[in-house]
């Protein structure tokens, strides 16, 4: 393939014509260059027969006036000028019958002449011997009786003759050679012409065959691609007309493309209205039509939902229409149903919202309920108890106080639970309004408040503690749950010590309260946070268990974690992170 | 009880209640002009001498203080302070609103009404006792009531 090109390529005849016409030119060039030559040959050789018949002409003149004068005069020079003149004569004709060998009538003329010449030197030859026995007068009259004054003039109508033919050849010669040039000039620059049109037509042909070859894999290329669309891709012309379909076309509608094509797009999408989109074309700067959802008919069946895409093509100042066509009746089902799903959620939302709302309202009346009428009972019990152990002491044994004792703690435990139970469920409904919170000054209020019931026999070691945002009440609580703690817990070490510190993190920081108190046992960590969930006996350390539940919804409601880390006898750790940004 | 120099009104339903904060007074010594009405009904009946009190003299009984549980039957603390903060011969009578609750949503509501106090009745009976003598002690001897 590769080399079958490549020999194509040096065989394209428009590579090898201009090699064609350059050999021409050169050829012409050639020719006429032979013909100036040969011009210039032949101006030379007339001129060369013009002087030679001169110079016969002028020793011929020589020859008879040397001759009359040495036969008037008898001087020698004369006579040895006729003789020198006599011996010139043959190399004279020669040199011209040479000069016109090829000239049938030069040469005829030529010996014509020459015959003349030889009778009048043997006249002259007789003449000399005339003189030498009677005289010059004799000798004289020999010449002029044999028309020796003729004899010149019919020499010179020879040379005349001659010269003439010899000039009138080279007139030809020039006419002949100059028509011929002409003709031949005309004739080659009609070769290049023609030439050079073919080189046009052929390289035209080229090109023409090269962007053919260009299109064809263009116009294979794009109906692969076409073909490939997932989806329904048609052309359609001005008017609407079919022009091209893709085979998802076929699938889609259920025509055949030769069903199609010619067809309006109309028939496929009623309001396609295709037409109308090109008029529209020129005037507005929006082009494309993208995602508009129409109607399609699927042939001999009915409606379906698709979503049409319109881009304008011009190909050779034709408007043409790019359209693709998706089947939607699956989205639309989807979307259907998301609607009613969103429908049927919304509902649920809301029902669930009104139960949600009607359960925080029972809550909170059940919550005043139980905080009311448990407590007032609570009340009655420690109050006449303690009456009774005031007023009537005398009449009660150490029995009967002890378990009078024994009544009031049960009962004050009670209301604590109570109360435990109350604020945990307070906190569950509180809201978390966030401000900046100097956490600083809750940890030392916290430290504050818990010191009074405590010794100052804690070590404290305190880490500034950067800022956060948060609800400082609800925090205010961690910190006094978390310290509040770690002094119960580390109260029995002969030297407890309280660590706070923190740490950042990309998105959040993490604050800790360590101790070196009592710990608990790891595997317990996760009911740490449950409500009325104690790792220790009440009696061991005072508690309701409900604080670490509290500052565990504080943290979580803050958009942040709780964790601990303990091991029995080697202290605890609380960690609680809080999100950075709020 | 003379009816007609009333120190203390103590509105309580709750009898235990009751017994125990007169108890209290008693103890310290408050309790000798000490009236108790069981609900907000009697109460605005004896405050305004009206129903079983219609017989009583209305300007002798201008109390010291009202001691005022919320939670009552029939007609509860709120209403009886609203009543006696908008009658003009009871107005400034100074109003302790008292009630078992911490969780009680009135606190808002019975300041604006222009309860003087408003205590949260401790179960410890220790700390009730105390509070019950704090309450009697700044109202009826360190307090300056206006005039009647």
């Amino acid at each position: 393939m590769h080399l079958k090109q490549k020999n194509s390529k040096f065989f394209k005849p428009w590579v090898i014509l201009p090699l064609v016409i350059f050999i021409v030119i050169v050829f012409v060039f050639a020719r006429q260059a032979k013909a100036n030559k040969d011009a210039a040959f032949w101006v030379a050789h007339t001129q060369e027969v013009l002087f030679r018949s001169e110079k016969l002409f002028a020793v011929l003149t020589d020859a008879e006036t040397s001759l009359r004068a040495y036969l008037l005069t008898g001087t020698p020079y004369f006579y040895q000028h006729f003789k020198e003149a006599k011996i010139e004569l043959p190399i004279a004709f020669n040199t011209i019958l040479q000069l016109t060998a090829d000239n049938a009538v030069q040469q005829a003329t030529l010996t014509n002449m020459r015959k003349q010449v030889l009778a009048r030197i043997s006249v002259a030859d007789s003449a000399i011997a005339v003189k030498i026995n009677d005289g010059p007068k004799a000798a004289l009259e020999t010449v002029i009786q044999r028309k020796g004054g003729h004899y010149l003039d019919a020499m010179r109508n020879f040379v005349d003759q001659i010269q003439g033919r010899e000039a009138g050849l080279l007139t030809t010669r020039k006419n002949t050679s100059s028509i011929e040039a002409k003709i031949e000039l005309a004739t080659f620059s009609a070769i290049i012409v023609l030439l050079l049109g073919l080189l046009i037509i052929l390289f035209k042909k080229e090109t023409q065959l090269a962007s053919n070859t260009e299109r064809k894999k263009s116009e294979a290329m794009f109906s692969a691609l076409l073909e490939s669309a997932p989806d329904v891709m048609i052309i359609v012309n001005e008017k609407g007309e079919v022009i091209l379909a893709n085979h998802q076309t076929e699938v889609l509608f259920n025509y055949t493309k030769s069903e199609l094509i010619g067809q309006q797009i109309e028939v496929l999408i009623p309001e396609a209205f295709i037409f109308e989109y090109v008029q529209s074309l020129g005037k507005s700067s929006k082009t494309v039509v993208t995602n508009i959802e129409l109607a399609a008919i699927r042939k001999n069946a009915g409606f379906f939902p698709v979503e049409v895409n319109f881009s304008p093509i011009q190909i050779d100042k034709q408007v043409l229409v790019i359209a693709s066509v998706r089947d939607i009746t699956d989205r639309k089902k989807a979307v259907a149903e998301i609607d009613r799903l969103n429908v049927s959620l919304e509902e649920k939302v809301l029902s669930r919202t009104a139960a949600l709302r009607a359960a925080n309202n029972e809550m909170e009346a059940f919550t005043y309920s139980v905080s009311h009428d448990l407590r007032a009972p609570l009340r009655g019990i420690i109050g006449f108890t303690t009456i009774l152990e005031d007023e009537y002491s005398s009449s009660l044994d150490e029995e009967a106080r002890r378990i009078t004792s024994i009544i009031k703690n049960n009962t004050t435990k009670m209301g604590n639970l109570i109360d435990g139970l109350l604020s945990f469920s307070r906190m569950v409904r509180q809201q978390i309004i966030k401000i900046d919170v100097a956490m600083d000054g809750l940890v030392a209020e916290a430290i504050a408040e818990s010191a009074n019931k405590n010794n100052d026999s804690i070590e404290w070691v305190i880490s500034p503690l950067p800022n956060i945002k948060g609800d400082p009440f609800t925090i205010r609580q961690v910190w006094a749950n978390l310290i509040s703690n770690a002094i119960k817990y580390s109260k029995r070490n002969e030297h407890p010590k309280i660590e706070i510190g923190w740490q950042k993190e990309v998105n959040e920081t993490i604050y800790f309260v360590k101790d070196n108190g009592i710990g608990f046992d790891i595997k317990y960590k996760e009911k740490l946070f449950k409500v009325f969930q104690r790792l220790h006996a009440a009696t061991e350390f005072e508690g309701t268990g409900v604080g670490l539940a509290i500052v565990e919804k504080i943290i979580t409601k803050h958009g942040g974690k709780i964790w601990a880390d303990a091991a029995i006898g080697q202290g605890a750790c609380f960690y609680f992170s809080l999100p950075n940004n709020g | 009880m003379n009816q007609d120099s009333v120190d203390i009104l103590l509105i309580e339903d709750n009898e235990n209640d009751a017994e125990l904060t007169i108890r209290e007074l008693k103890k310290n010594n408050m309790a000798n002009n000490l009236m108790q009405v069981s609900d907000g009904e009697e109460a605005l009946e004896f405050i305004f001498c009206t129903g079983r009190y219609k017989s009583n003299k209305p300007i002798a009984v201008r109390p010291k203080l009202i001691l005022c549980d919320i939670q009552m039957p029939k007609v509860n603390g709120i209403e009886v302070l609203q009543k006696i903060r908008s009658h003009p011969s009871t107005a400034t009578i100074p109003v302790v609103m008292l009630t078992s609750s911490k969780e009680d949503p009135d606190i808002q509501k019975c300041y604006a009404l222009g309860a003087n106090s408003y205590i949260v009745k401790p179960v410890d009976f220790g700390s009730f006792a105390q509070a019950i003598k704090n309450i009697g002690y700044y109202w009826l001897l360190l307090n300056h009531p206006p005039a009647k």
